[in-house]
């Protein structure tokens, strides 16, 4: 055999080898991920799936299931409170998704600037974040008590017109809910923040600097466009958190009270399935919430694909 | 080669995983009878006795105090555990697992265990809705007791099948509750109130007296909807007796009737008037105990389970009295809303059923009663108990109630368990004056 042809035939060995390296490679990777990957499917998956089927018929967490077609669907619109539910829901996504978004942004843009004490500040704000929400809900919930702090000082204040039962009505206790939520989450969402401001180049911040750029001026005009990407991730997350992060807040602070007026859709499924034991129509619910959350996300992303 | 044996080990990995919670227990197989061959499984949590092995009674509790989170009493020293304990030694090779279950979550696991039936033996409910929803589930215990052993009960009628006196009995009782106002002697002293109100109409008059001598009359928690129940209760036991209101429960007494659309409106009259705390709709019951011992309010609604942690604190200025009629011409007006308020049933599926029966017997007999009193401060259903074990006057005057025999069962313990939590839920939000009582009774009717 010629030195080519030896050559050749030793590179389409070594081509070859690649190719079952690789192939012996991927079959690893699928075999150790394979434990995960079946727990999942079958732990979340399929109870995913399951309450899709469940959501047509009259199970109540029993024995009992016949098949019942729409009816759940249609109890569920036909029911006054579900649209209170979901007034409740629309109420903390439109006042809590902008608080839990812009809050620590501001924040981190202080922090950024390495101010006196920013590390201080630093592990400072991500304090609530390891608190259990049942004892944030529970300090919140103590707060505005009727005969709370926050009461104490403001008739001490000589404003006992605003010494009012905060938790009593759902226009005063939701935003007290979000403000719980964002007590206890903005230190999570500054380090976010704060990590993707330091991905931004600093001579960018030095170039806009030497032009005569004040702070306000960099902030908007180089550190919120440098971390445009995470913002948008940070709203996705806060839009999730609106649906499906409250009910803790809200069995602490309220129990979805009084009446329905604080009652969020986590919490009417709550109720409905292990309370009522109509599991059934708490899966109808389940289904509305996920397809809610769903399109809500899809018509952000829309709007986010569209400004890009 | 390696490469093979990497799969080996990726697969194995696969196997152990869907093989781990598949199953708990291993079965064995007994000996062939009568030309069958017989397997038995020997999981843990409902074993029988075999070939002189253990007895377990498994016994899922909720209603017993099995420790004092005070710390005064060791667990050891409360009657449960002593009981629980003699009862072991009583009987050889059985062995009581008790499992203090979480009064949340207990509903959720028992449904769960009756799809399976591998639930406990024994099991401790709410007396009510809470134990009849089970019943299909829930040893018929009347071929278990004698004549006697069935009217030693107060109140067993709620722990019948569908509450109907000639229902199997489903469940023995562990105590029994009244339905209190409780109130602050200083400040009826104070205020010169002299008689205790029998009526609603008389209540509201002590109410004025109380709010003229600067003296608040009420401190009401009911953010659950408690007191709104307990309340409204008594007043439809005054109004329809005590066997028509289990009627609410087939709603052969619809909630639209005129007896119950008054009793919301006379409740609904305590309101608005400057005779509560302003947080009642977001303040429960249970809290409210402690901000009346310490002076806030004259007068607190509460069930004889308060006894226990008013009494202590406020000692001889505690007095209680019944909660008073709707009217005075209402036909059952010395009536009250009496009835138990946990009780133990033996499962179904139990393969110790004699054994369970027994050992409810023994938790539910009047020496355990009786004793159970010292440490929980509850009244005893079983109406063996020497009554000179109740030294407490708190608790004398609330059994000497009971003792009438002049009592009801409240109806949100016969109604659906959704209807019943609508209630609760919007309770609070009627005596806030944001829903009409019609309002009320509409959406419980719709859902019952």
């Amino acid at each position: 055999m010629t030195t080519i042809a030896k050559k050749e035939e030793g590179g389409k060995r070594a081509v070859q080898k690649g190719r079952n390296e690789k192939s012996a490679q991927r079959i690893w990777g699928y075999a150790f991920v394979a434990p995960a990957l079946i727990i999942l499917c079958v732990f979340m998956l399929l109870p995913i799936l399951q309450i899709f089927y469940y959501s047509l018929t009259n199970w109540n967490g029993g024995l009992k299931s016949d098949f019942i077609g729409l009816k759940n669907y249609i109890d569920i619109f036909k029911n006054p409170d579900f649209f209170t539910v979901l007034k409740n829901n629309l109420v903390i996504l439109l006042l809590g998704v902008p608080v839990w978004t812009i809050f620590p942004l501001l924040i981190a843009m202080i922090i950024y600037e390495e101010i006196k004490g920013y590390k201080f500040f630093k592990t400072v704000y991500f304090f609530p974040s390891v608190l259990s929400i049942v004892i944030v809900g529970t300090l919140f919930k103590t707060f505005f008590g009727y005969v709370g702090p926050v009461n104490m000082l403001l008739r001490n204040m000589g404003l006992d017109h605003l010494a009012i039962e905060w938790l009593a009505e759902g226009r005063t206790s939701l935003p007290i809910i979000v403000l719980a939520v964002n007590w206890a989450g903005f230190g999570s969402a500054v380090l976010i923040y704060l990590a993707a401001m330091s991905a931004i180049d600093p001579g960018i911040h030095e170039a806009a600097q030497l032009d005569g750029a004040n702070w306000l001026q960099k902030s908007l005009y180089v550190t919120l466009p440098g971390i445009k990407n995470v913002v948008q991730f940070t709203i996705v997350l806060n839009i999730i958190h609106a649906f499906s992060q409250m009910f803790s807040y809200v069995l602490v602070m309220t129990n979805g009270g009084p009446g329905y007026e604080s009652t969020v859709l986590e919490y009417f499924i709550y109720l409905k399935g292990f309370r009522a034991g109509d599991m059934g129509y708490a899966s109808a619910l389940s289904v509305i919430l996920f397809v809610l959350v769903c399109v809500i996300n899809l018509l952000q992303s829309l709007i986010g694909r569209k400004e890009d | 080669m390696k490469k093979k044996w990497a799969l080996l080990v990726a697969a194995s990995m696969i196997l152990s995983t869907l093989l781990t919670g598949c199953g708990s227990g291993e079965e064995v197989k007994l000996p062939e009878t009568d030309g069958e061959q017989t397997t038995q499984s020997t999981e843990s949590e409902v074993s029988t006795s075999q070939m002189g092995e253990e007895t377990t009674l498994v016994f899922w509790s909720i209603g017993l105090k099995l420790k004092d989170d005070s710390g005064i009493k060791m667990p050891e020293e409360l009657a449960a555990n002593r009981y629980i304990a003699k009862f072991e030694e009583d009987h050889p090779g059985v062995k009581v697992e008790v499992i203090d279950q979480p009064v949340d979550g207990i509903h959720d696991l028992f449904k769960a265990a009756n799809v399976s039936e591998e639930g406990p033996d024994v099991i401790g409910l709410w007396s009510g809705t809470a134990t009849n929803e089970y019943q299909d589930y829930l040893l018929a215990l009347d071929e278990y007791m004698t004549e006697d052993e069935m009217n030693m009960y107060t109140g067993i009628n709620l722990c019948k099948k569908d509450f109907k006196e000639d229902g199997e009995i489903i469940a023995l009782p562990y105590n029994v509750t009244t339905y209190n106002i409780f109130y602050n002697k200083e400040y009826f002293d104070k205020a010169g109130i002299v008689e205790l109100p029998t009526t609603f109409e008389g209540l509201l008059a002590v109410c004025e007296q109380l709010k003229a001598a600067d003296i608040q009359p009420f401190l009401i928690g009911d953010s659950s909807g408690e007191s709104t129940t307990w309340v409204t209760s008594e007043f439809m036991i005054d109004q329809v007796g005590t066997e028509k209101i289990v009627d609410f429960g087939t709603q052969a007494l619809p909630f639209s009737c005129e007896e119950y659309k008054k009793s919301l409106e006379t409740w609904c009259g305590l309101f608005g008037q400057d005779y509560t705390n302003k947080d009642f709709a977001t303040l429960s019951a249970w809290d409210s105990i402690q901000r009346f011992v310490t002076g806030e309010g004259a007068m607190n609604i509460n069930g004889s389970w308060a006894i226990g942690e008013m009494e202590p604190i406020m000692g001889e200025n505690l007095g209680t009295f019944k909660i008073p009629a709707i009217s005075g011409d209402a036909p059952y007006a010395d009536y009250i809303v009496s009835q138990p308020g946990a009780n133990v049933s033996v499962t179904t599926y139990s393969d110790n059923k004699e054994l369970a029966v027994e050992f409810i017997k023994y938790m539910t007999s009047a020496e355990f009663e009786g004793e159970a009193h010292l440490d929980t401060g509850d009244l005893p259903a079983n109406n063996q108990v020497d009554v000179s074990i109740i030294t407490n006057p708190i608790s004398q005057t609330a059994y000497s109630w009971v003792k009438e025999n002049k009592a009801g069962i409240g109806y949100d313990s016969v109604i659906s368990v959704e209807a019943a939590n609508e209630l609760y839920k919007l309770a609070p939000t009627m005596i806030s004056g944001k829903l009409t009582p019609d309002e009320l009774m509409q959406k419980l009717g719709s859902i019952q």
